[in-house]
């Protein structure tokens, strides 16, 4: 197999170099060259045709937003933001773009961040090696966006159903089009295990937020689970559930070893879930590489739960929820704007039923 | 992987990394004051903010993140125009440049020595001002917004072979927006982001800008092919936009000056369209002009190296250099074809290495004249001067050694001609001539050597009173006048306790005097001349070797012992017997072929061992020195011969011992000490 090539982009010598030297150390990759602005960038993108770009965005000459509609619009580059986390938004906005996969730069010092660099770049690069070129900018859909509600004032409300939901590559802009179409008036809980890097999920939080119309927090540990808001799990921990239906119901953050080298991972929510909730528990799995929540899936099905997997089409990477699906652990597998339905459905259903 | 090295690499490259960022923020903070209207400097020093903060933040280096963020937000406020740039911003945040630089020296070093907390709080109140002001400008009705006064429409074009036409107008209009407001463009912005054109464009801009300046900014963009004023004074193009309405409300008085300035300048770009370089007026002579000149690091193929490694080489390159000696001497004794064919190969290999190594050591003058505009621009805002910097000849290279000495000499010889060379404005303009005075700061290549020149427009030195302060001071006697050039007049300034200044000012007043800038260059094997003319300025001359690590000697033996001399200072070796030695005042001197009498001491006896022991009749040849106008003879034993030796660079550790300089090793091992001829001269300074 020919190694992956990479265009490492920075207006920092130092941080060419720290990545470029941890690139080169990882098996199977290449860097093809380094540029130091978005005019550079641009120009080496044409001429050595990169399989991967990592980009940082403030440049001189030309921004990394800038530089990144160009690089989508004249190759088959799949580019890999390298972002501060003082601007999300702008991060979030380059993967509206096109960018597939973001890091966050080192910023607690190289002695004790390097090796979380160097595992996050290196992940970051292969998966977006394997995006398929055309799956860099999700299909324009018409705006049906609910119209934003104002997140409601209520008092202790123990939700009746729990929805967990796992995504990773892909992920943030699928989950923004998901959590649009969900409600608050649900008495369902909706936990989220969305692959993050460290910093992020309380900006993430936010943005779904906006979007949703209802809460989302950031999960904290014992943090009290309330019907009609969001929670999304920090980076560094694995995130559990514990309570029953229509009872109190917390959430725990648990340190322990990475599943999938992944932490969090979306199958102990899953797993946790489904002992909890039993029947009263919607999966959901979204586009993501590698098969987290595949298993979870398979247990949020074994206690009679409903289970939704977004589509190979719609979906970036179909790792996880193609994982799922050959595990026959999906009830139904939908493109992506069809997922809030589904997951309405199963509210309504389980709502009707129990 | 994370282990010791590549964390000392990685501070190596974060400190050359962060130092070229600091400069980039006072270059363009300093280019920035000269034309305050421009905001493209201000992005420079934003992004450069922002690029050590994360830098720093990489490296895990706090303090360093927080001041670079709280930099980067003031610089936010200025990019935004939430606030104007005045001479009391720039100095604030050059002073937090300076507070920069120490922190970042401490943090990489692990020290704890620099608290920025009092900078960072300054700098939060300005950026919180600011801000305040701008929510409050922006909650009022917008009808204060000073309006643009007039628009300025540009047809550009895009070179037709340039493969990123899209980007290049992108730059383009992001050029335009630091200069006014874009206020239309056709096509449509749309269109030329996505490439939907043919290689031209125009654009109209809402600026009180002359078209010539916007037309010179937007050449200087890579492959713009050409651009010109196609309308101007805020016609048909303005009025569909919003900005009509602030038009209407506040007009604007002065639509005139864009107009005189495009009737002269408008035909000009049509004609010779891709020529950024014609001057524009006034400002672009003053400061920021050097930093367009500087040579960028990137235009050439290079790679980072630790100085510790170019100094290592170099001491290496001299140990081979003396076995190679060594290897002669043994090849000489034995005399085998074979062995000397290898070591005449060998002889040739290294020398090429040797000039190699020399040449990595080779820095442009532009790594430290660069710092100067800075320093001028706070000495003539101190003094209250308006002073013009010009630099020129910043790619001339010298060896890194030389470099670093020469630059406290320099600082001296700039505050210098700041502080006493330029007269007051007031006399200037009695003098007739202009206001602002010059001073240049410019290198130059002569044969091997580097020209440093210092020079000002200003009163000049007047050379009859200099002599006649250093005849009140003892240093010559008045009728020595016809044995001085004016040049020599000149140079008694340099002479320890010598001064003229009136007064000791703050500025002059303190730090190494002209004898010490005099003593510097000779110690570095280099001359200094001035020459000045009243009324019209001074000139100094700093006249240095490119090299110095390795130089050429004359080896010579007195009472047992071997001395390198430089073979710059040797002018004849003379065999004793054929001398016309005779003895004046009981002390022996020669008389020359050209007639000049010099007086002949034993090495010994100049060198001070064995003073009274040795007389130079017993001496068998004479070596004759000349040391810029003088000349010494001296005697000695035997000559042993020429050779390259090696000196470490002079870190003043002889610096107690007068008349030597250094030892260096030779072939055989033994160790020669090296004659320093200045130090030879200075207790004959003055008559010939």
């Amino acid at each position: 197999m020919p190694p992956i090539r990479v265009l490492v982009v920075d207006d920092s010598a130092l941080v060419r170099q720290i990545v470029t030297h941890v690139l080169a150390e990882a098996p199977r990759m290449e860097v093809v060259g380094t540029a130091r602005n978005g005019v550079e960038a641009v120009a080496a993108v044409r001429k050595l045709k990169p399989d991967v770009v990592t980009l940082d965005i403030q440049m001189p000459e030309m921004d990394g937003l800038e530089a990144l509609k160009h690089i989508i619009r004249d190759s088959n580059a799949r580019v890999v933001m390298l972002s501060s986390l003082d601007d999300p938004e702008t991060t979030y906005k380059a993967l509206e773009t096109g960018a597939v996969e973001f890091v966050v730069k080192p910023r607690e010092g190289l002695a004790s961040s390097m090796e979380r660099l160097s595992t996050e770049l290196v992940r970051a690069v292969r998966t977006a090696a394997g995006i398929a070129p055309e799956k860099r900018v999700a299909p324009v859909v018409p705006d049906a966006t609910v119209p934003a509600q104002p997140p409601l004032e209520r008092g202790p409300n123990d939700p009746s159903q729990l929805v967990v939901i796992a995504s990773s590559t892909g992920g943030p802009l699928a989950l923004e089009r998901v959590f649009a179409g969900l409600r608050s008036e649900a008495p369902a809980a909706y936990l989220v295990v969305q692959h993050l890097p460290a910093g992020f999920s309380q900006s993430f939080a936010s943005r779904l937020a906006r979007v949703a119309g209802f809460s989302v927090l950031e999960a904290e540990n014992g943090m009290r689970v309330r019907g009609g808001v969001g929670y999304i799990a920090p980076y560094g921990t694995h995130m559990r559930v514990t309570g029953a239906p229509g009872h109190p119901t917390t959430i725990e953050l648990v340190d322990g070893p990475t599943l999938h080298g992944l932490r969090p991972s979306a199958d102990p929510l899953f797993e946790s879930a489904a002992e909890a909730y039993g029947a009263a528990v919607t999966g959901v799995v979204l586009t993501g590489m590698g098969s987290d929540g595949a298993l979870g899936m398979v247990a949020v099905r074994e206690a009679g739960g409903v289970t939704v997997a977004q589509d190979e089409d719609s979906s970036v990477v179909w790792g996880m929820p193609g994982a799922a699906v050959r595990l026959g652990a999906a009830q139904y597998v939908v493109p992506i704007d069809r997922v809030a339905v589904e997951v309405r459905r199963s509210l309504r259903g389980s709502e009707a039923s129990s | 992987m994370s282990d010791g090295l590549d964390m000392a690499v990685y501070r190596e490259a974060f400190l050359s990394e962060s130092a070229e960022y600091l400069q980039g923020i006072v270059d363009a903070l300093l280019t920035l004051e000269s034309d305050p209207e421009d905001l493209e400097p201000v992005e420079a020093v934003f992004r450069a903010a922002h690029s050590l903060k994360g830098m720093s933040a990489t490296m895990g280096y706090e303090r360093t993140a927080s001041l670079t963020h709280t930099m980067e937000s003031l610089m936010d406020t200025v990019r935004k125009r939430e606030q104007p740039v005045t001479g009391d911003l720039i100095d604030l945040v050059l002073r937090a440049t300076d507070t920069l630089r120490e922190l970042i020296n401490d943090e990489a070093s692990g020290g704890c020595e620099i608290d920025p907390e009092l900078m960072v709080q300054e700098l939060r109140e300005h950026t919180d001002i600011a801000r305040s002001a701008a929510a409050a400008a922006a909650a009022a009705p917008p009808v204060e917004v000073a309006a643009p006064a007039g628009g300025v429409t540009l047809k550009v074009t895009i070179e037709p072979s340039c493969q990123l036409a899209s980007v290049r107008a992108y730059m383009v209009l992001k050029r335009l927006r630091q200069l006014g407001e874009v206020l239309s463009t056709s096509p449509s912005e749309v269109d030329i982001d996505e490439g939907q054109f043919d290689g031209s464009f125009t654009v109209t801009v809402g600026t009180d800008r002359p078209g010539a300046k916007l037309v010179d900014a937007v050449t200087q963009i890579t492959d713009v092919a050409s651009a010109e004023v196609v309308g101007e004074g805020g016609t048909a193009a303005a009025a569909s936009t919003p900005q009509a309405a602030a038009v209407d409300v506040a007009p604007e008085p002065d639509g005139s000056a864009a107009v005189d300035v495009d009737v002269a300048a408008a035909p000009e770009p049509a004609a010779v369209p891709a020529s950024p370089a014609r001057p524009a007026p006034d400002r672009d002579a003053a400061f920021g002009r050097a930093e367009k000149a500087v040579p960028k690091l990137a235009d050439t193929q290079t790679v980072r190296i630790a100085l510790t490694h170019l100094d290592t080489m170099v001491d290496v390159m001299g140990e081979l250099v003396i076995a190679r000696s060594r290897l002669e001497n043994i090849a000489e004794r034995l005399d085998l074809r074979d062995l000397n064919d290898a070591v005449s190969e060998v002889h040739r290999i290294s020398a090429e290495l040797q000039r190699e190594v020399m040449a990595t050591r080779m820095v442009p003058v532009g790594n430290i004249f660069n710092r100067f505009p800075r320093m001028v621009r706070d000495l003539a805002r101190d003094l209250g001067k308006d002073v013009s910097f010009e630099v020129d000849g910043l790619d001339i290279e010298l060896d890194r050694t030389v470099l670093d000495e020469i630059v406290e000499p320099l600082v001296h010889l700039l505050r210098n001609s700041i502080d006493h060379g330029l007269e007051p404005a007031a006399d200037r303009v009695a003098a007739g001539k202009p206001e602002r005075g010059i001073v240049r700061l410019s290198a130059a290549r002569e044969r091997d050597r580097a020209l440093v020149t210092v020079a000002d427009d200003g009163r000049g030195m007047d050379v009859e009173r200099i002599w006649s302060a250093a005849c009140d001071r003892g240093m010559v006697a008045a009728s020595q006048r016809s044995e001085f050039t004016d040049d020599e007049v000149l140079l008694l300034t340099c002479t320890p306790g010598f001064s003229t200044a009136a007064q000791a000012t703050k500025v002059s007043g303190r730090g190494v005097g002209m004898d010490v800038v005099r003593a510097k260059v000779e110690q570095l094997g280099g001359v200094l001349t001035i020459r000045s003319r009243p009324g019209s300025g001074t000139e100094f001359v700093l006249a240095l070797p490119l090299t110095l690590a390795i130089i050429q000697a004359l080896l010579v033996r007195s009472s047992g012992q071997i001395y390198a001399i430089p073979l710059g200072a040797v002018t004849e070796v003379l065999a004793y017997d054929d001398l016309p030695i005779e003895t004046v005042d009981l002390h022996p001197v020669l008389t020359l072929r050209d007639g000049r009498v010099v007086q002949l001491d034993t090495l010994d006896a100049v060198v001070g061992v064995g003073e009274e022991a040795t007389s130079p009749l017993r001496s068998r040849n004479v070596v004759l020195l000349e040391w810029g106008e003088s000349a010494r003879a001296i005697g000695v034993d035997e000559l042993v011969g020429r050779q390259e030796i090696v000196i470490k660079p002079l870190a003043g550790m002889f610096a107690g011992v007068t008349g030597l300089s250094g030892a260096t090793v030779l072939g055989d091992g033994s160790v020669a000490l090296i004659l320093d001829p200045r130090a030879l001269f200075a207790s004959v300074e003055g008559p010939r």
